[in-house]
């Protein structure tokens, strides 16, 4: 467990230090709703029926960005390799990497709920859209640390990461969107459960699988 | 990179000479498959009656399923393959993983197509986003993405790894593709589709004949993947003794030195 918090906190050492991924992708995000509501005209009726897809879309393209970020500094030093060799268990390095992907997908996701819900005046910070955001972040996320590291050898990885990982996390996509449309129509937990159900089984295989393949990724 | 390559071990069961068993094999699965397709094209077209609702349009039926079990079959393939590649480090399993991803696609793009054939006259569009329309073509994506990555990796040990993660990702992924696209649909009903829940049993002339699509699509199934194994495990083959003449050339022109590989190893990791 200690690996684990070693990663983990080198990690978010740098990243608080440096700041390359949050900030960039943070203001990237708040883009994409600007960009959205030129696209749409974000009002009225509309917006409740829009919200829930451009909150989602937004959050999709932030994971993205993330995930390919978590795996950049190692791959510009050289310090997978690094990582690779030590006597540690994989699963924690997987456990490490996945914390700090989704911990940076969330502070931009709340970010994004604020402004959104200051910016359209809609009901977007509720407990259940927390919850929702947590789960299908977590499901996105550890089936994109794995994928980061898959992408990080190929070529044109930049494509390859979004390429495998959107069609891998479809049930995520589909059901974080309706529990978040649920929540903004003023259905509660129960009405919700299926999908939450739905989000929490895919991040226990997903979680699972990547946990005991990632020995198999970074063998060399 | 040369160090990276998949060395065929003598003595895998596919690396043996062609023209031997396997090849009397693929030319009797290949008959086989010519007569039980011919069979299937007679009964479709000749033996099984009309439907009484959709008419000939029907008919695609007898190649549609089939070939859309056949792409379930190959995906689940390709991660059976997958992991026993990783218990036994056979090249042979991770070619079959690979073979198998290609007939994934190729099945899945036929189902795809002939599926939208059937779908213009009967459903009056060629596309629908129905729940099991979305999943095939979701599935379709993710042996697409499959292909691709291996193609961008490059014929490596690592490539054959990292494959594995991502066919038993997709494998499992499939299920929860098809509940959550399911559930998508039934709590949005559009009215687009009275999907076949209350179909009644097929008469026997019509199972006969489906019976026999299966078998042949099957059929079809095995001998492209025996086709496709073998032309890879010669391509195999065909490196390895490339290796082994360079290799050999090599050590006659310059006495080997200890370090050498070494040295290769680290510049060629660095590439």
């Amino acid at each position: 467990m200690d690996v684990y918090w070693a990663i983990l906190a080198k990690d978010l050492r740098t990243e608080l230090r440096i700041r390359q991924t949050v900030v960039s992708t943070l203001i990237f995000s708040l883009l994409v709703l600007v960009v959205f509501q030129f696209s749409f005209d974000l009002r009225g009726a509309d917006l409740i029926t829009l919200a829930p897809g451009v909150l989602w879309s937004t959050f999709l393209f932030n994971g993205v960005l993330v995930l390919g970020r978590t795996f950049a500094t190692e791959r510009e030093q050289s310090t997978i390799e690094a990582l690779a060799m030590s006597p540690i268990d994989r699963g924690l390095i997987f456990a490490a990497k996945w914390s700090l992907s989704l911990l940076l997908m969330l502070v931009t996701e709340a970010v994004v709920l604020v402004v959104f819900s200051a910016m359209f005046n809609t009901a977007v910070l509720s407990p259940l859209i927390f919850l929702d955001a947590l789960l299908a972040s977590a499901g996105f996320a550890a089936a994109g640390t794995s994928l980061a590291v898959i992408t990080f050898n190929s070529r044109a990885r930049e494509v390859m990461l979004p390429l495998l990982l959107l069609p891998l996390t479809v049930p995520v996509i589909i059901a974080a969107v309706q529990v978040t449309a649920l929540a903004l129509a003023g259905g509660g937990l129960r009405a919700a459960a299926p999908w939450l159900n739905l989000l929490g089984a895919f991040d226990i295989l997903f979680g699972a699988v990547c946990y005991y393949s990632f020995g198999a990724l970074l063998e060399e | 990179m040369e160090h990276n390559r998949i060395s065929v071990r003598p003595g895998s069961p596919l690396g043996s000479s062609p023209g031997s068993s396997p090849g009397h094999w693929m030319v009797g699965l290949g008959a086989i498959t010519l007569v039980l397709g011919l069979v299937t094209l007679a009964g479709a077209f000749l033996f099984a009656p009309a439907d009484s609702i959709q008419g000939d349009v029907q008919r695609i039926f007898y190649i549609h399923v089939p070939m859309a079990l056949c792409a379930y079959l190959a995906a689940g393939l390709v991660a059976a393959a997958g992991l026993l590649f990783l218990v036994t480090r056979r090249v042979v399993w991770d070619v079959m993983a690979r073979c198998s991803a290609e007939c994934a696609v190729l099945f899945t793009t036929l189902v795809l197509i002939t599926g939208s054939l059937w779908g213009k006259p009967v459903w009056g569009t060629w596309w629908t986003w129905d729940a099991r329309l979305t999943s095939t073509l979701m599935l379709w994506f993710i042996f697409v993405g499959y292909l691709m990555l291996r193609s961008y990796i490059g014929d490596t040990e690592r490539a054959a790894r990292y494959s594995v993660v991502v066919g038993v990702l997709g494998a499992i992924d499939i299920p929860l593709v098809h509940v959550s696209v399911e559930w998508w649909r039934t709590l949005h009903p559009q009215g687009i589709l009275d999907s076949a829940s209350g179909s009644p049993a097929l008469p026997g002339s019509m199972l006969v004949v489906f019976a026999v699509g299966t078998l042949t699509m099957l059929c079809m199934f095995g001998l492209l993947m025996m086709l496709r194994i073998r032309l890879e495990m010669l391509r195999y083959r065909v490196t390895a003794l490339e290796q082994e003449t360079l290799d050999e050339a090599d050590e006659a022109i310059t006495p080997s030195h200890p370090s050498r590989p070494i040295a290769a190893r680290v510049l060629g990791d660095g590439a």
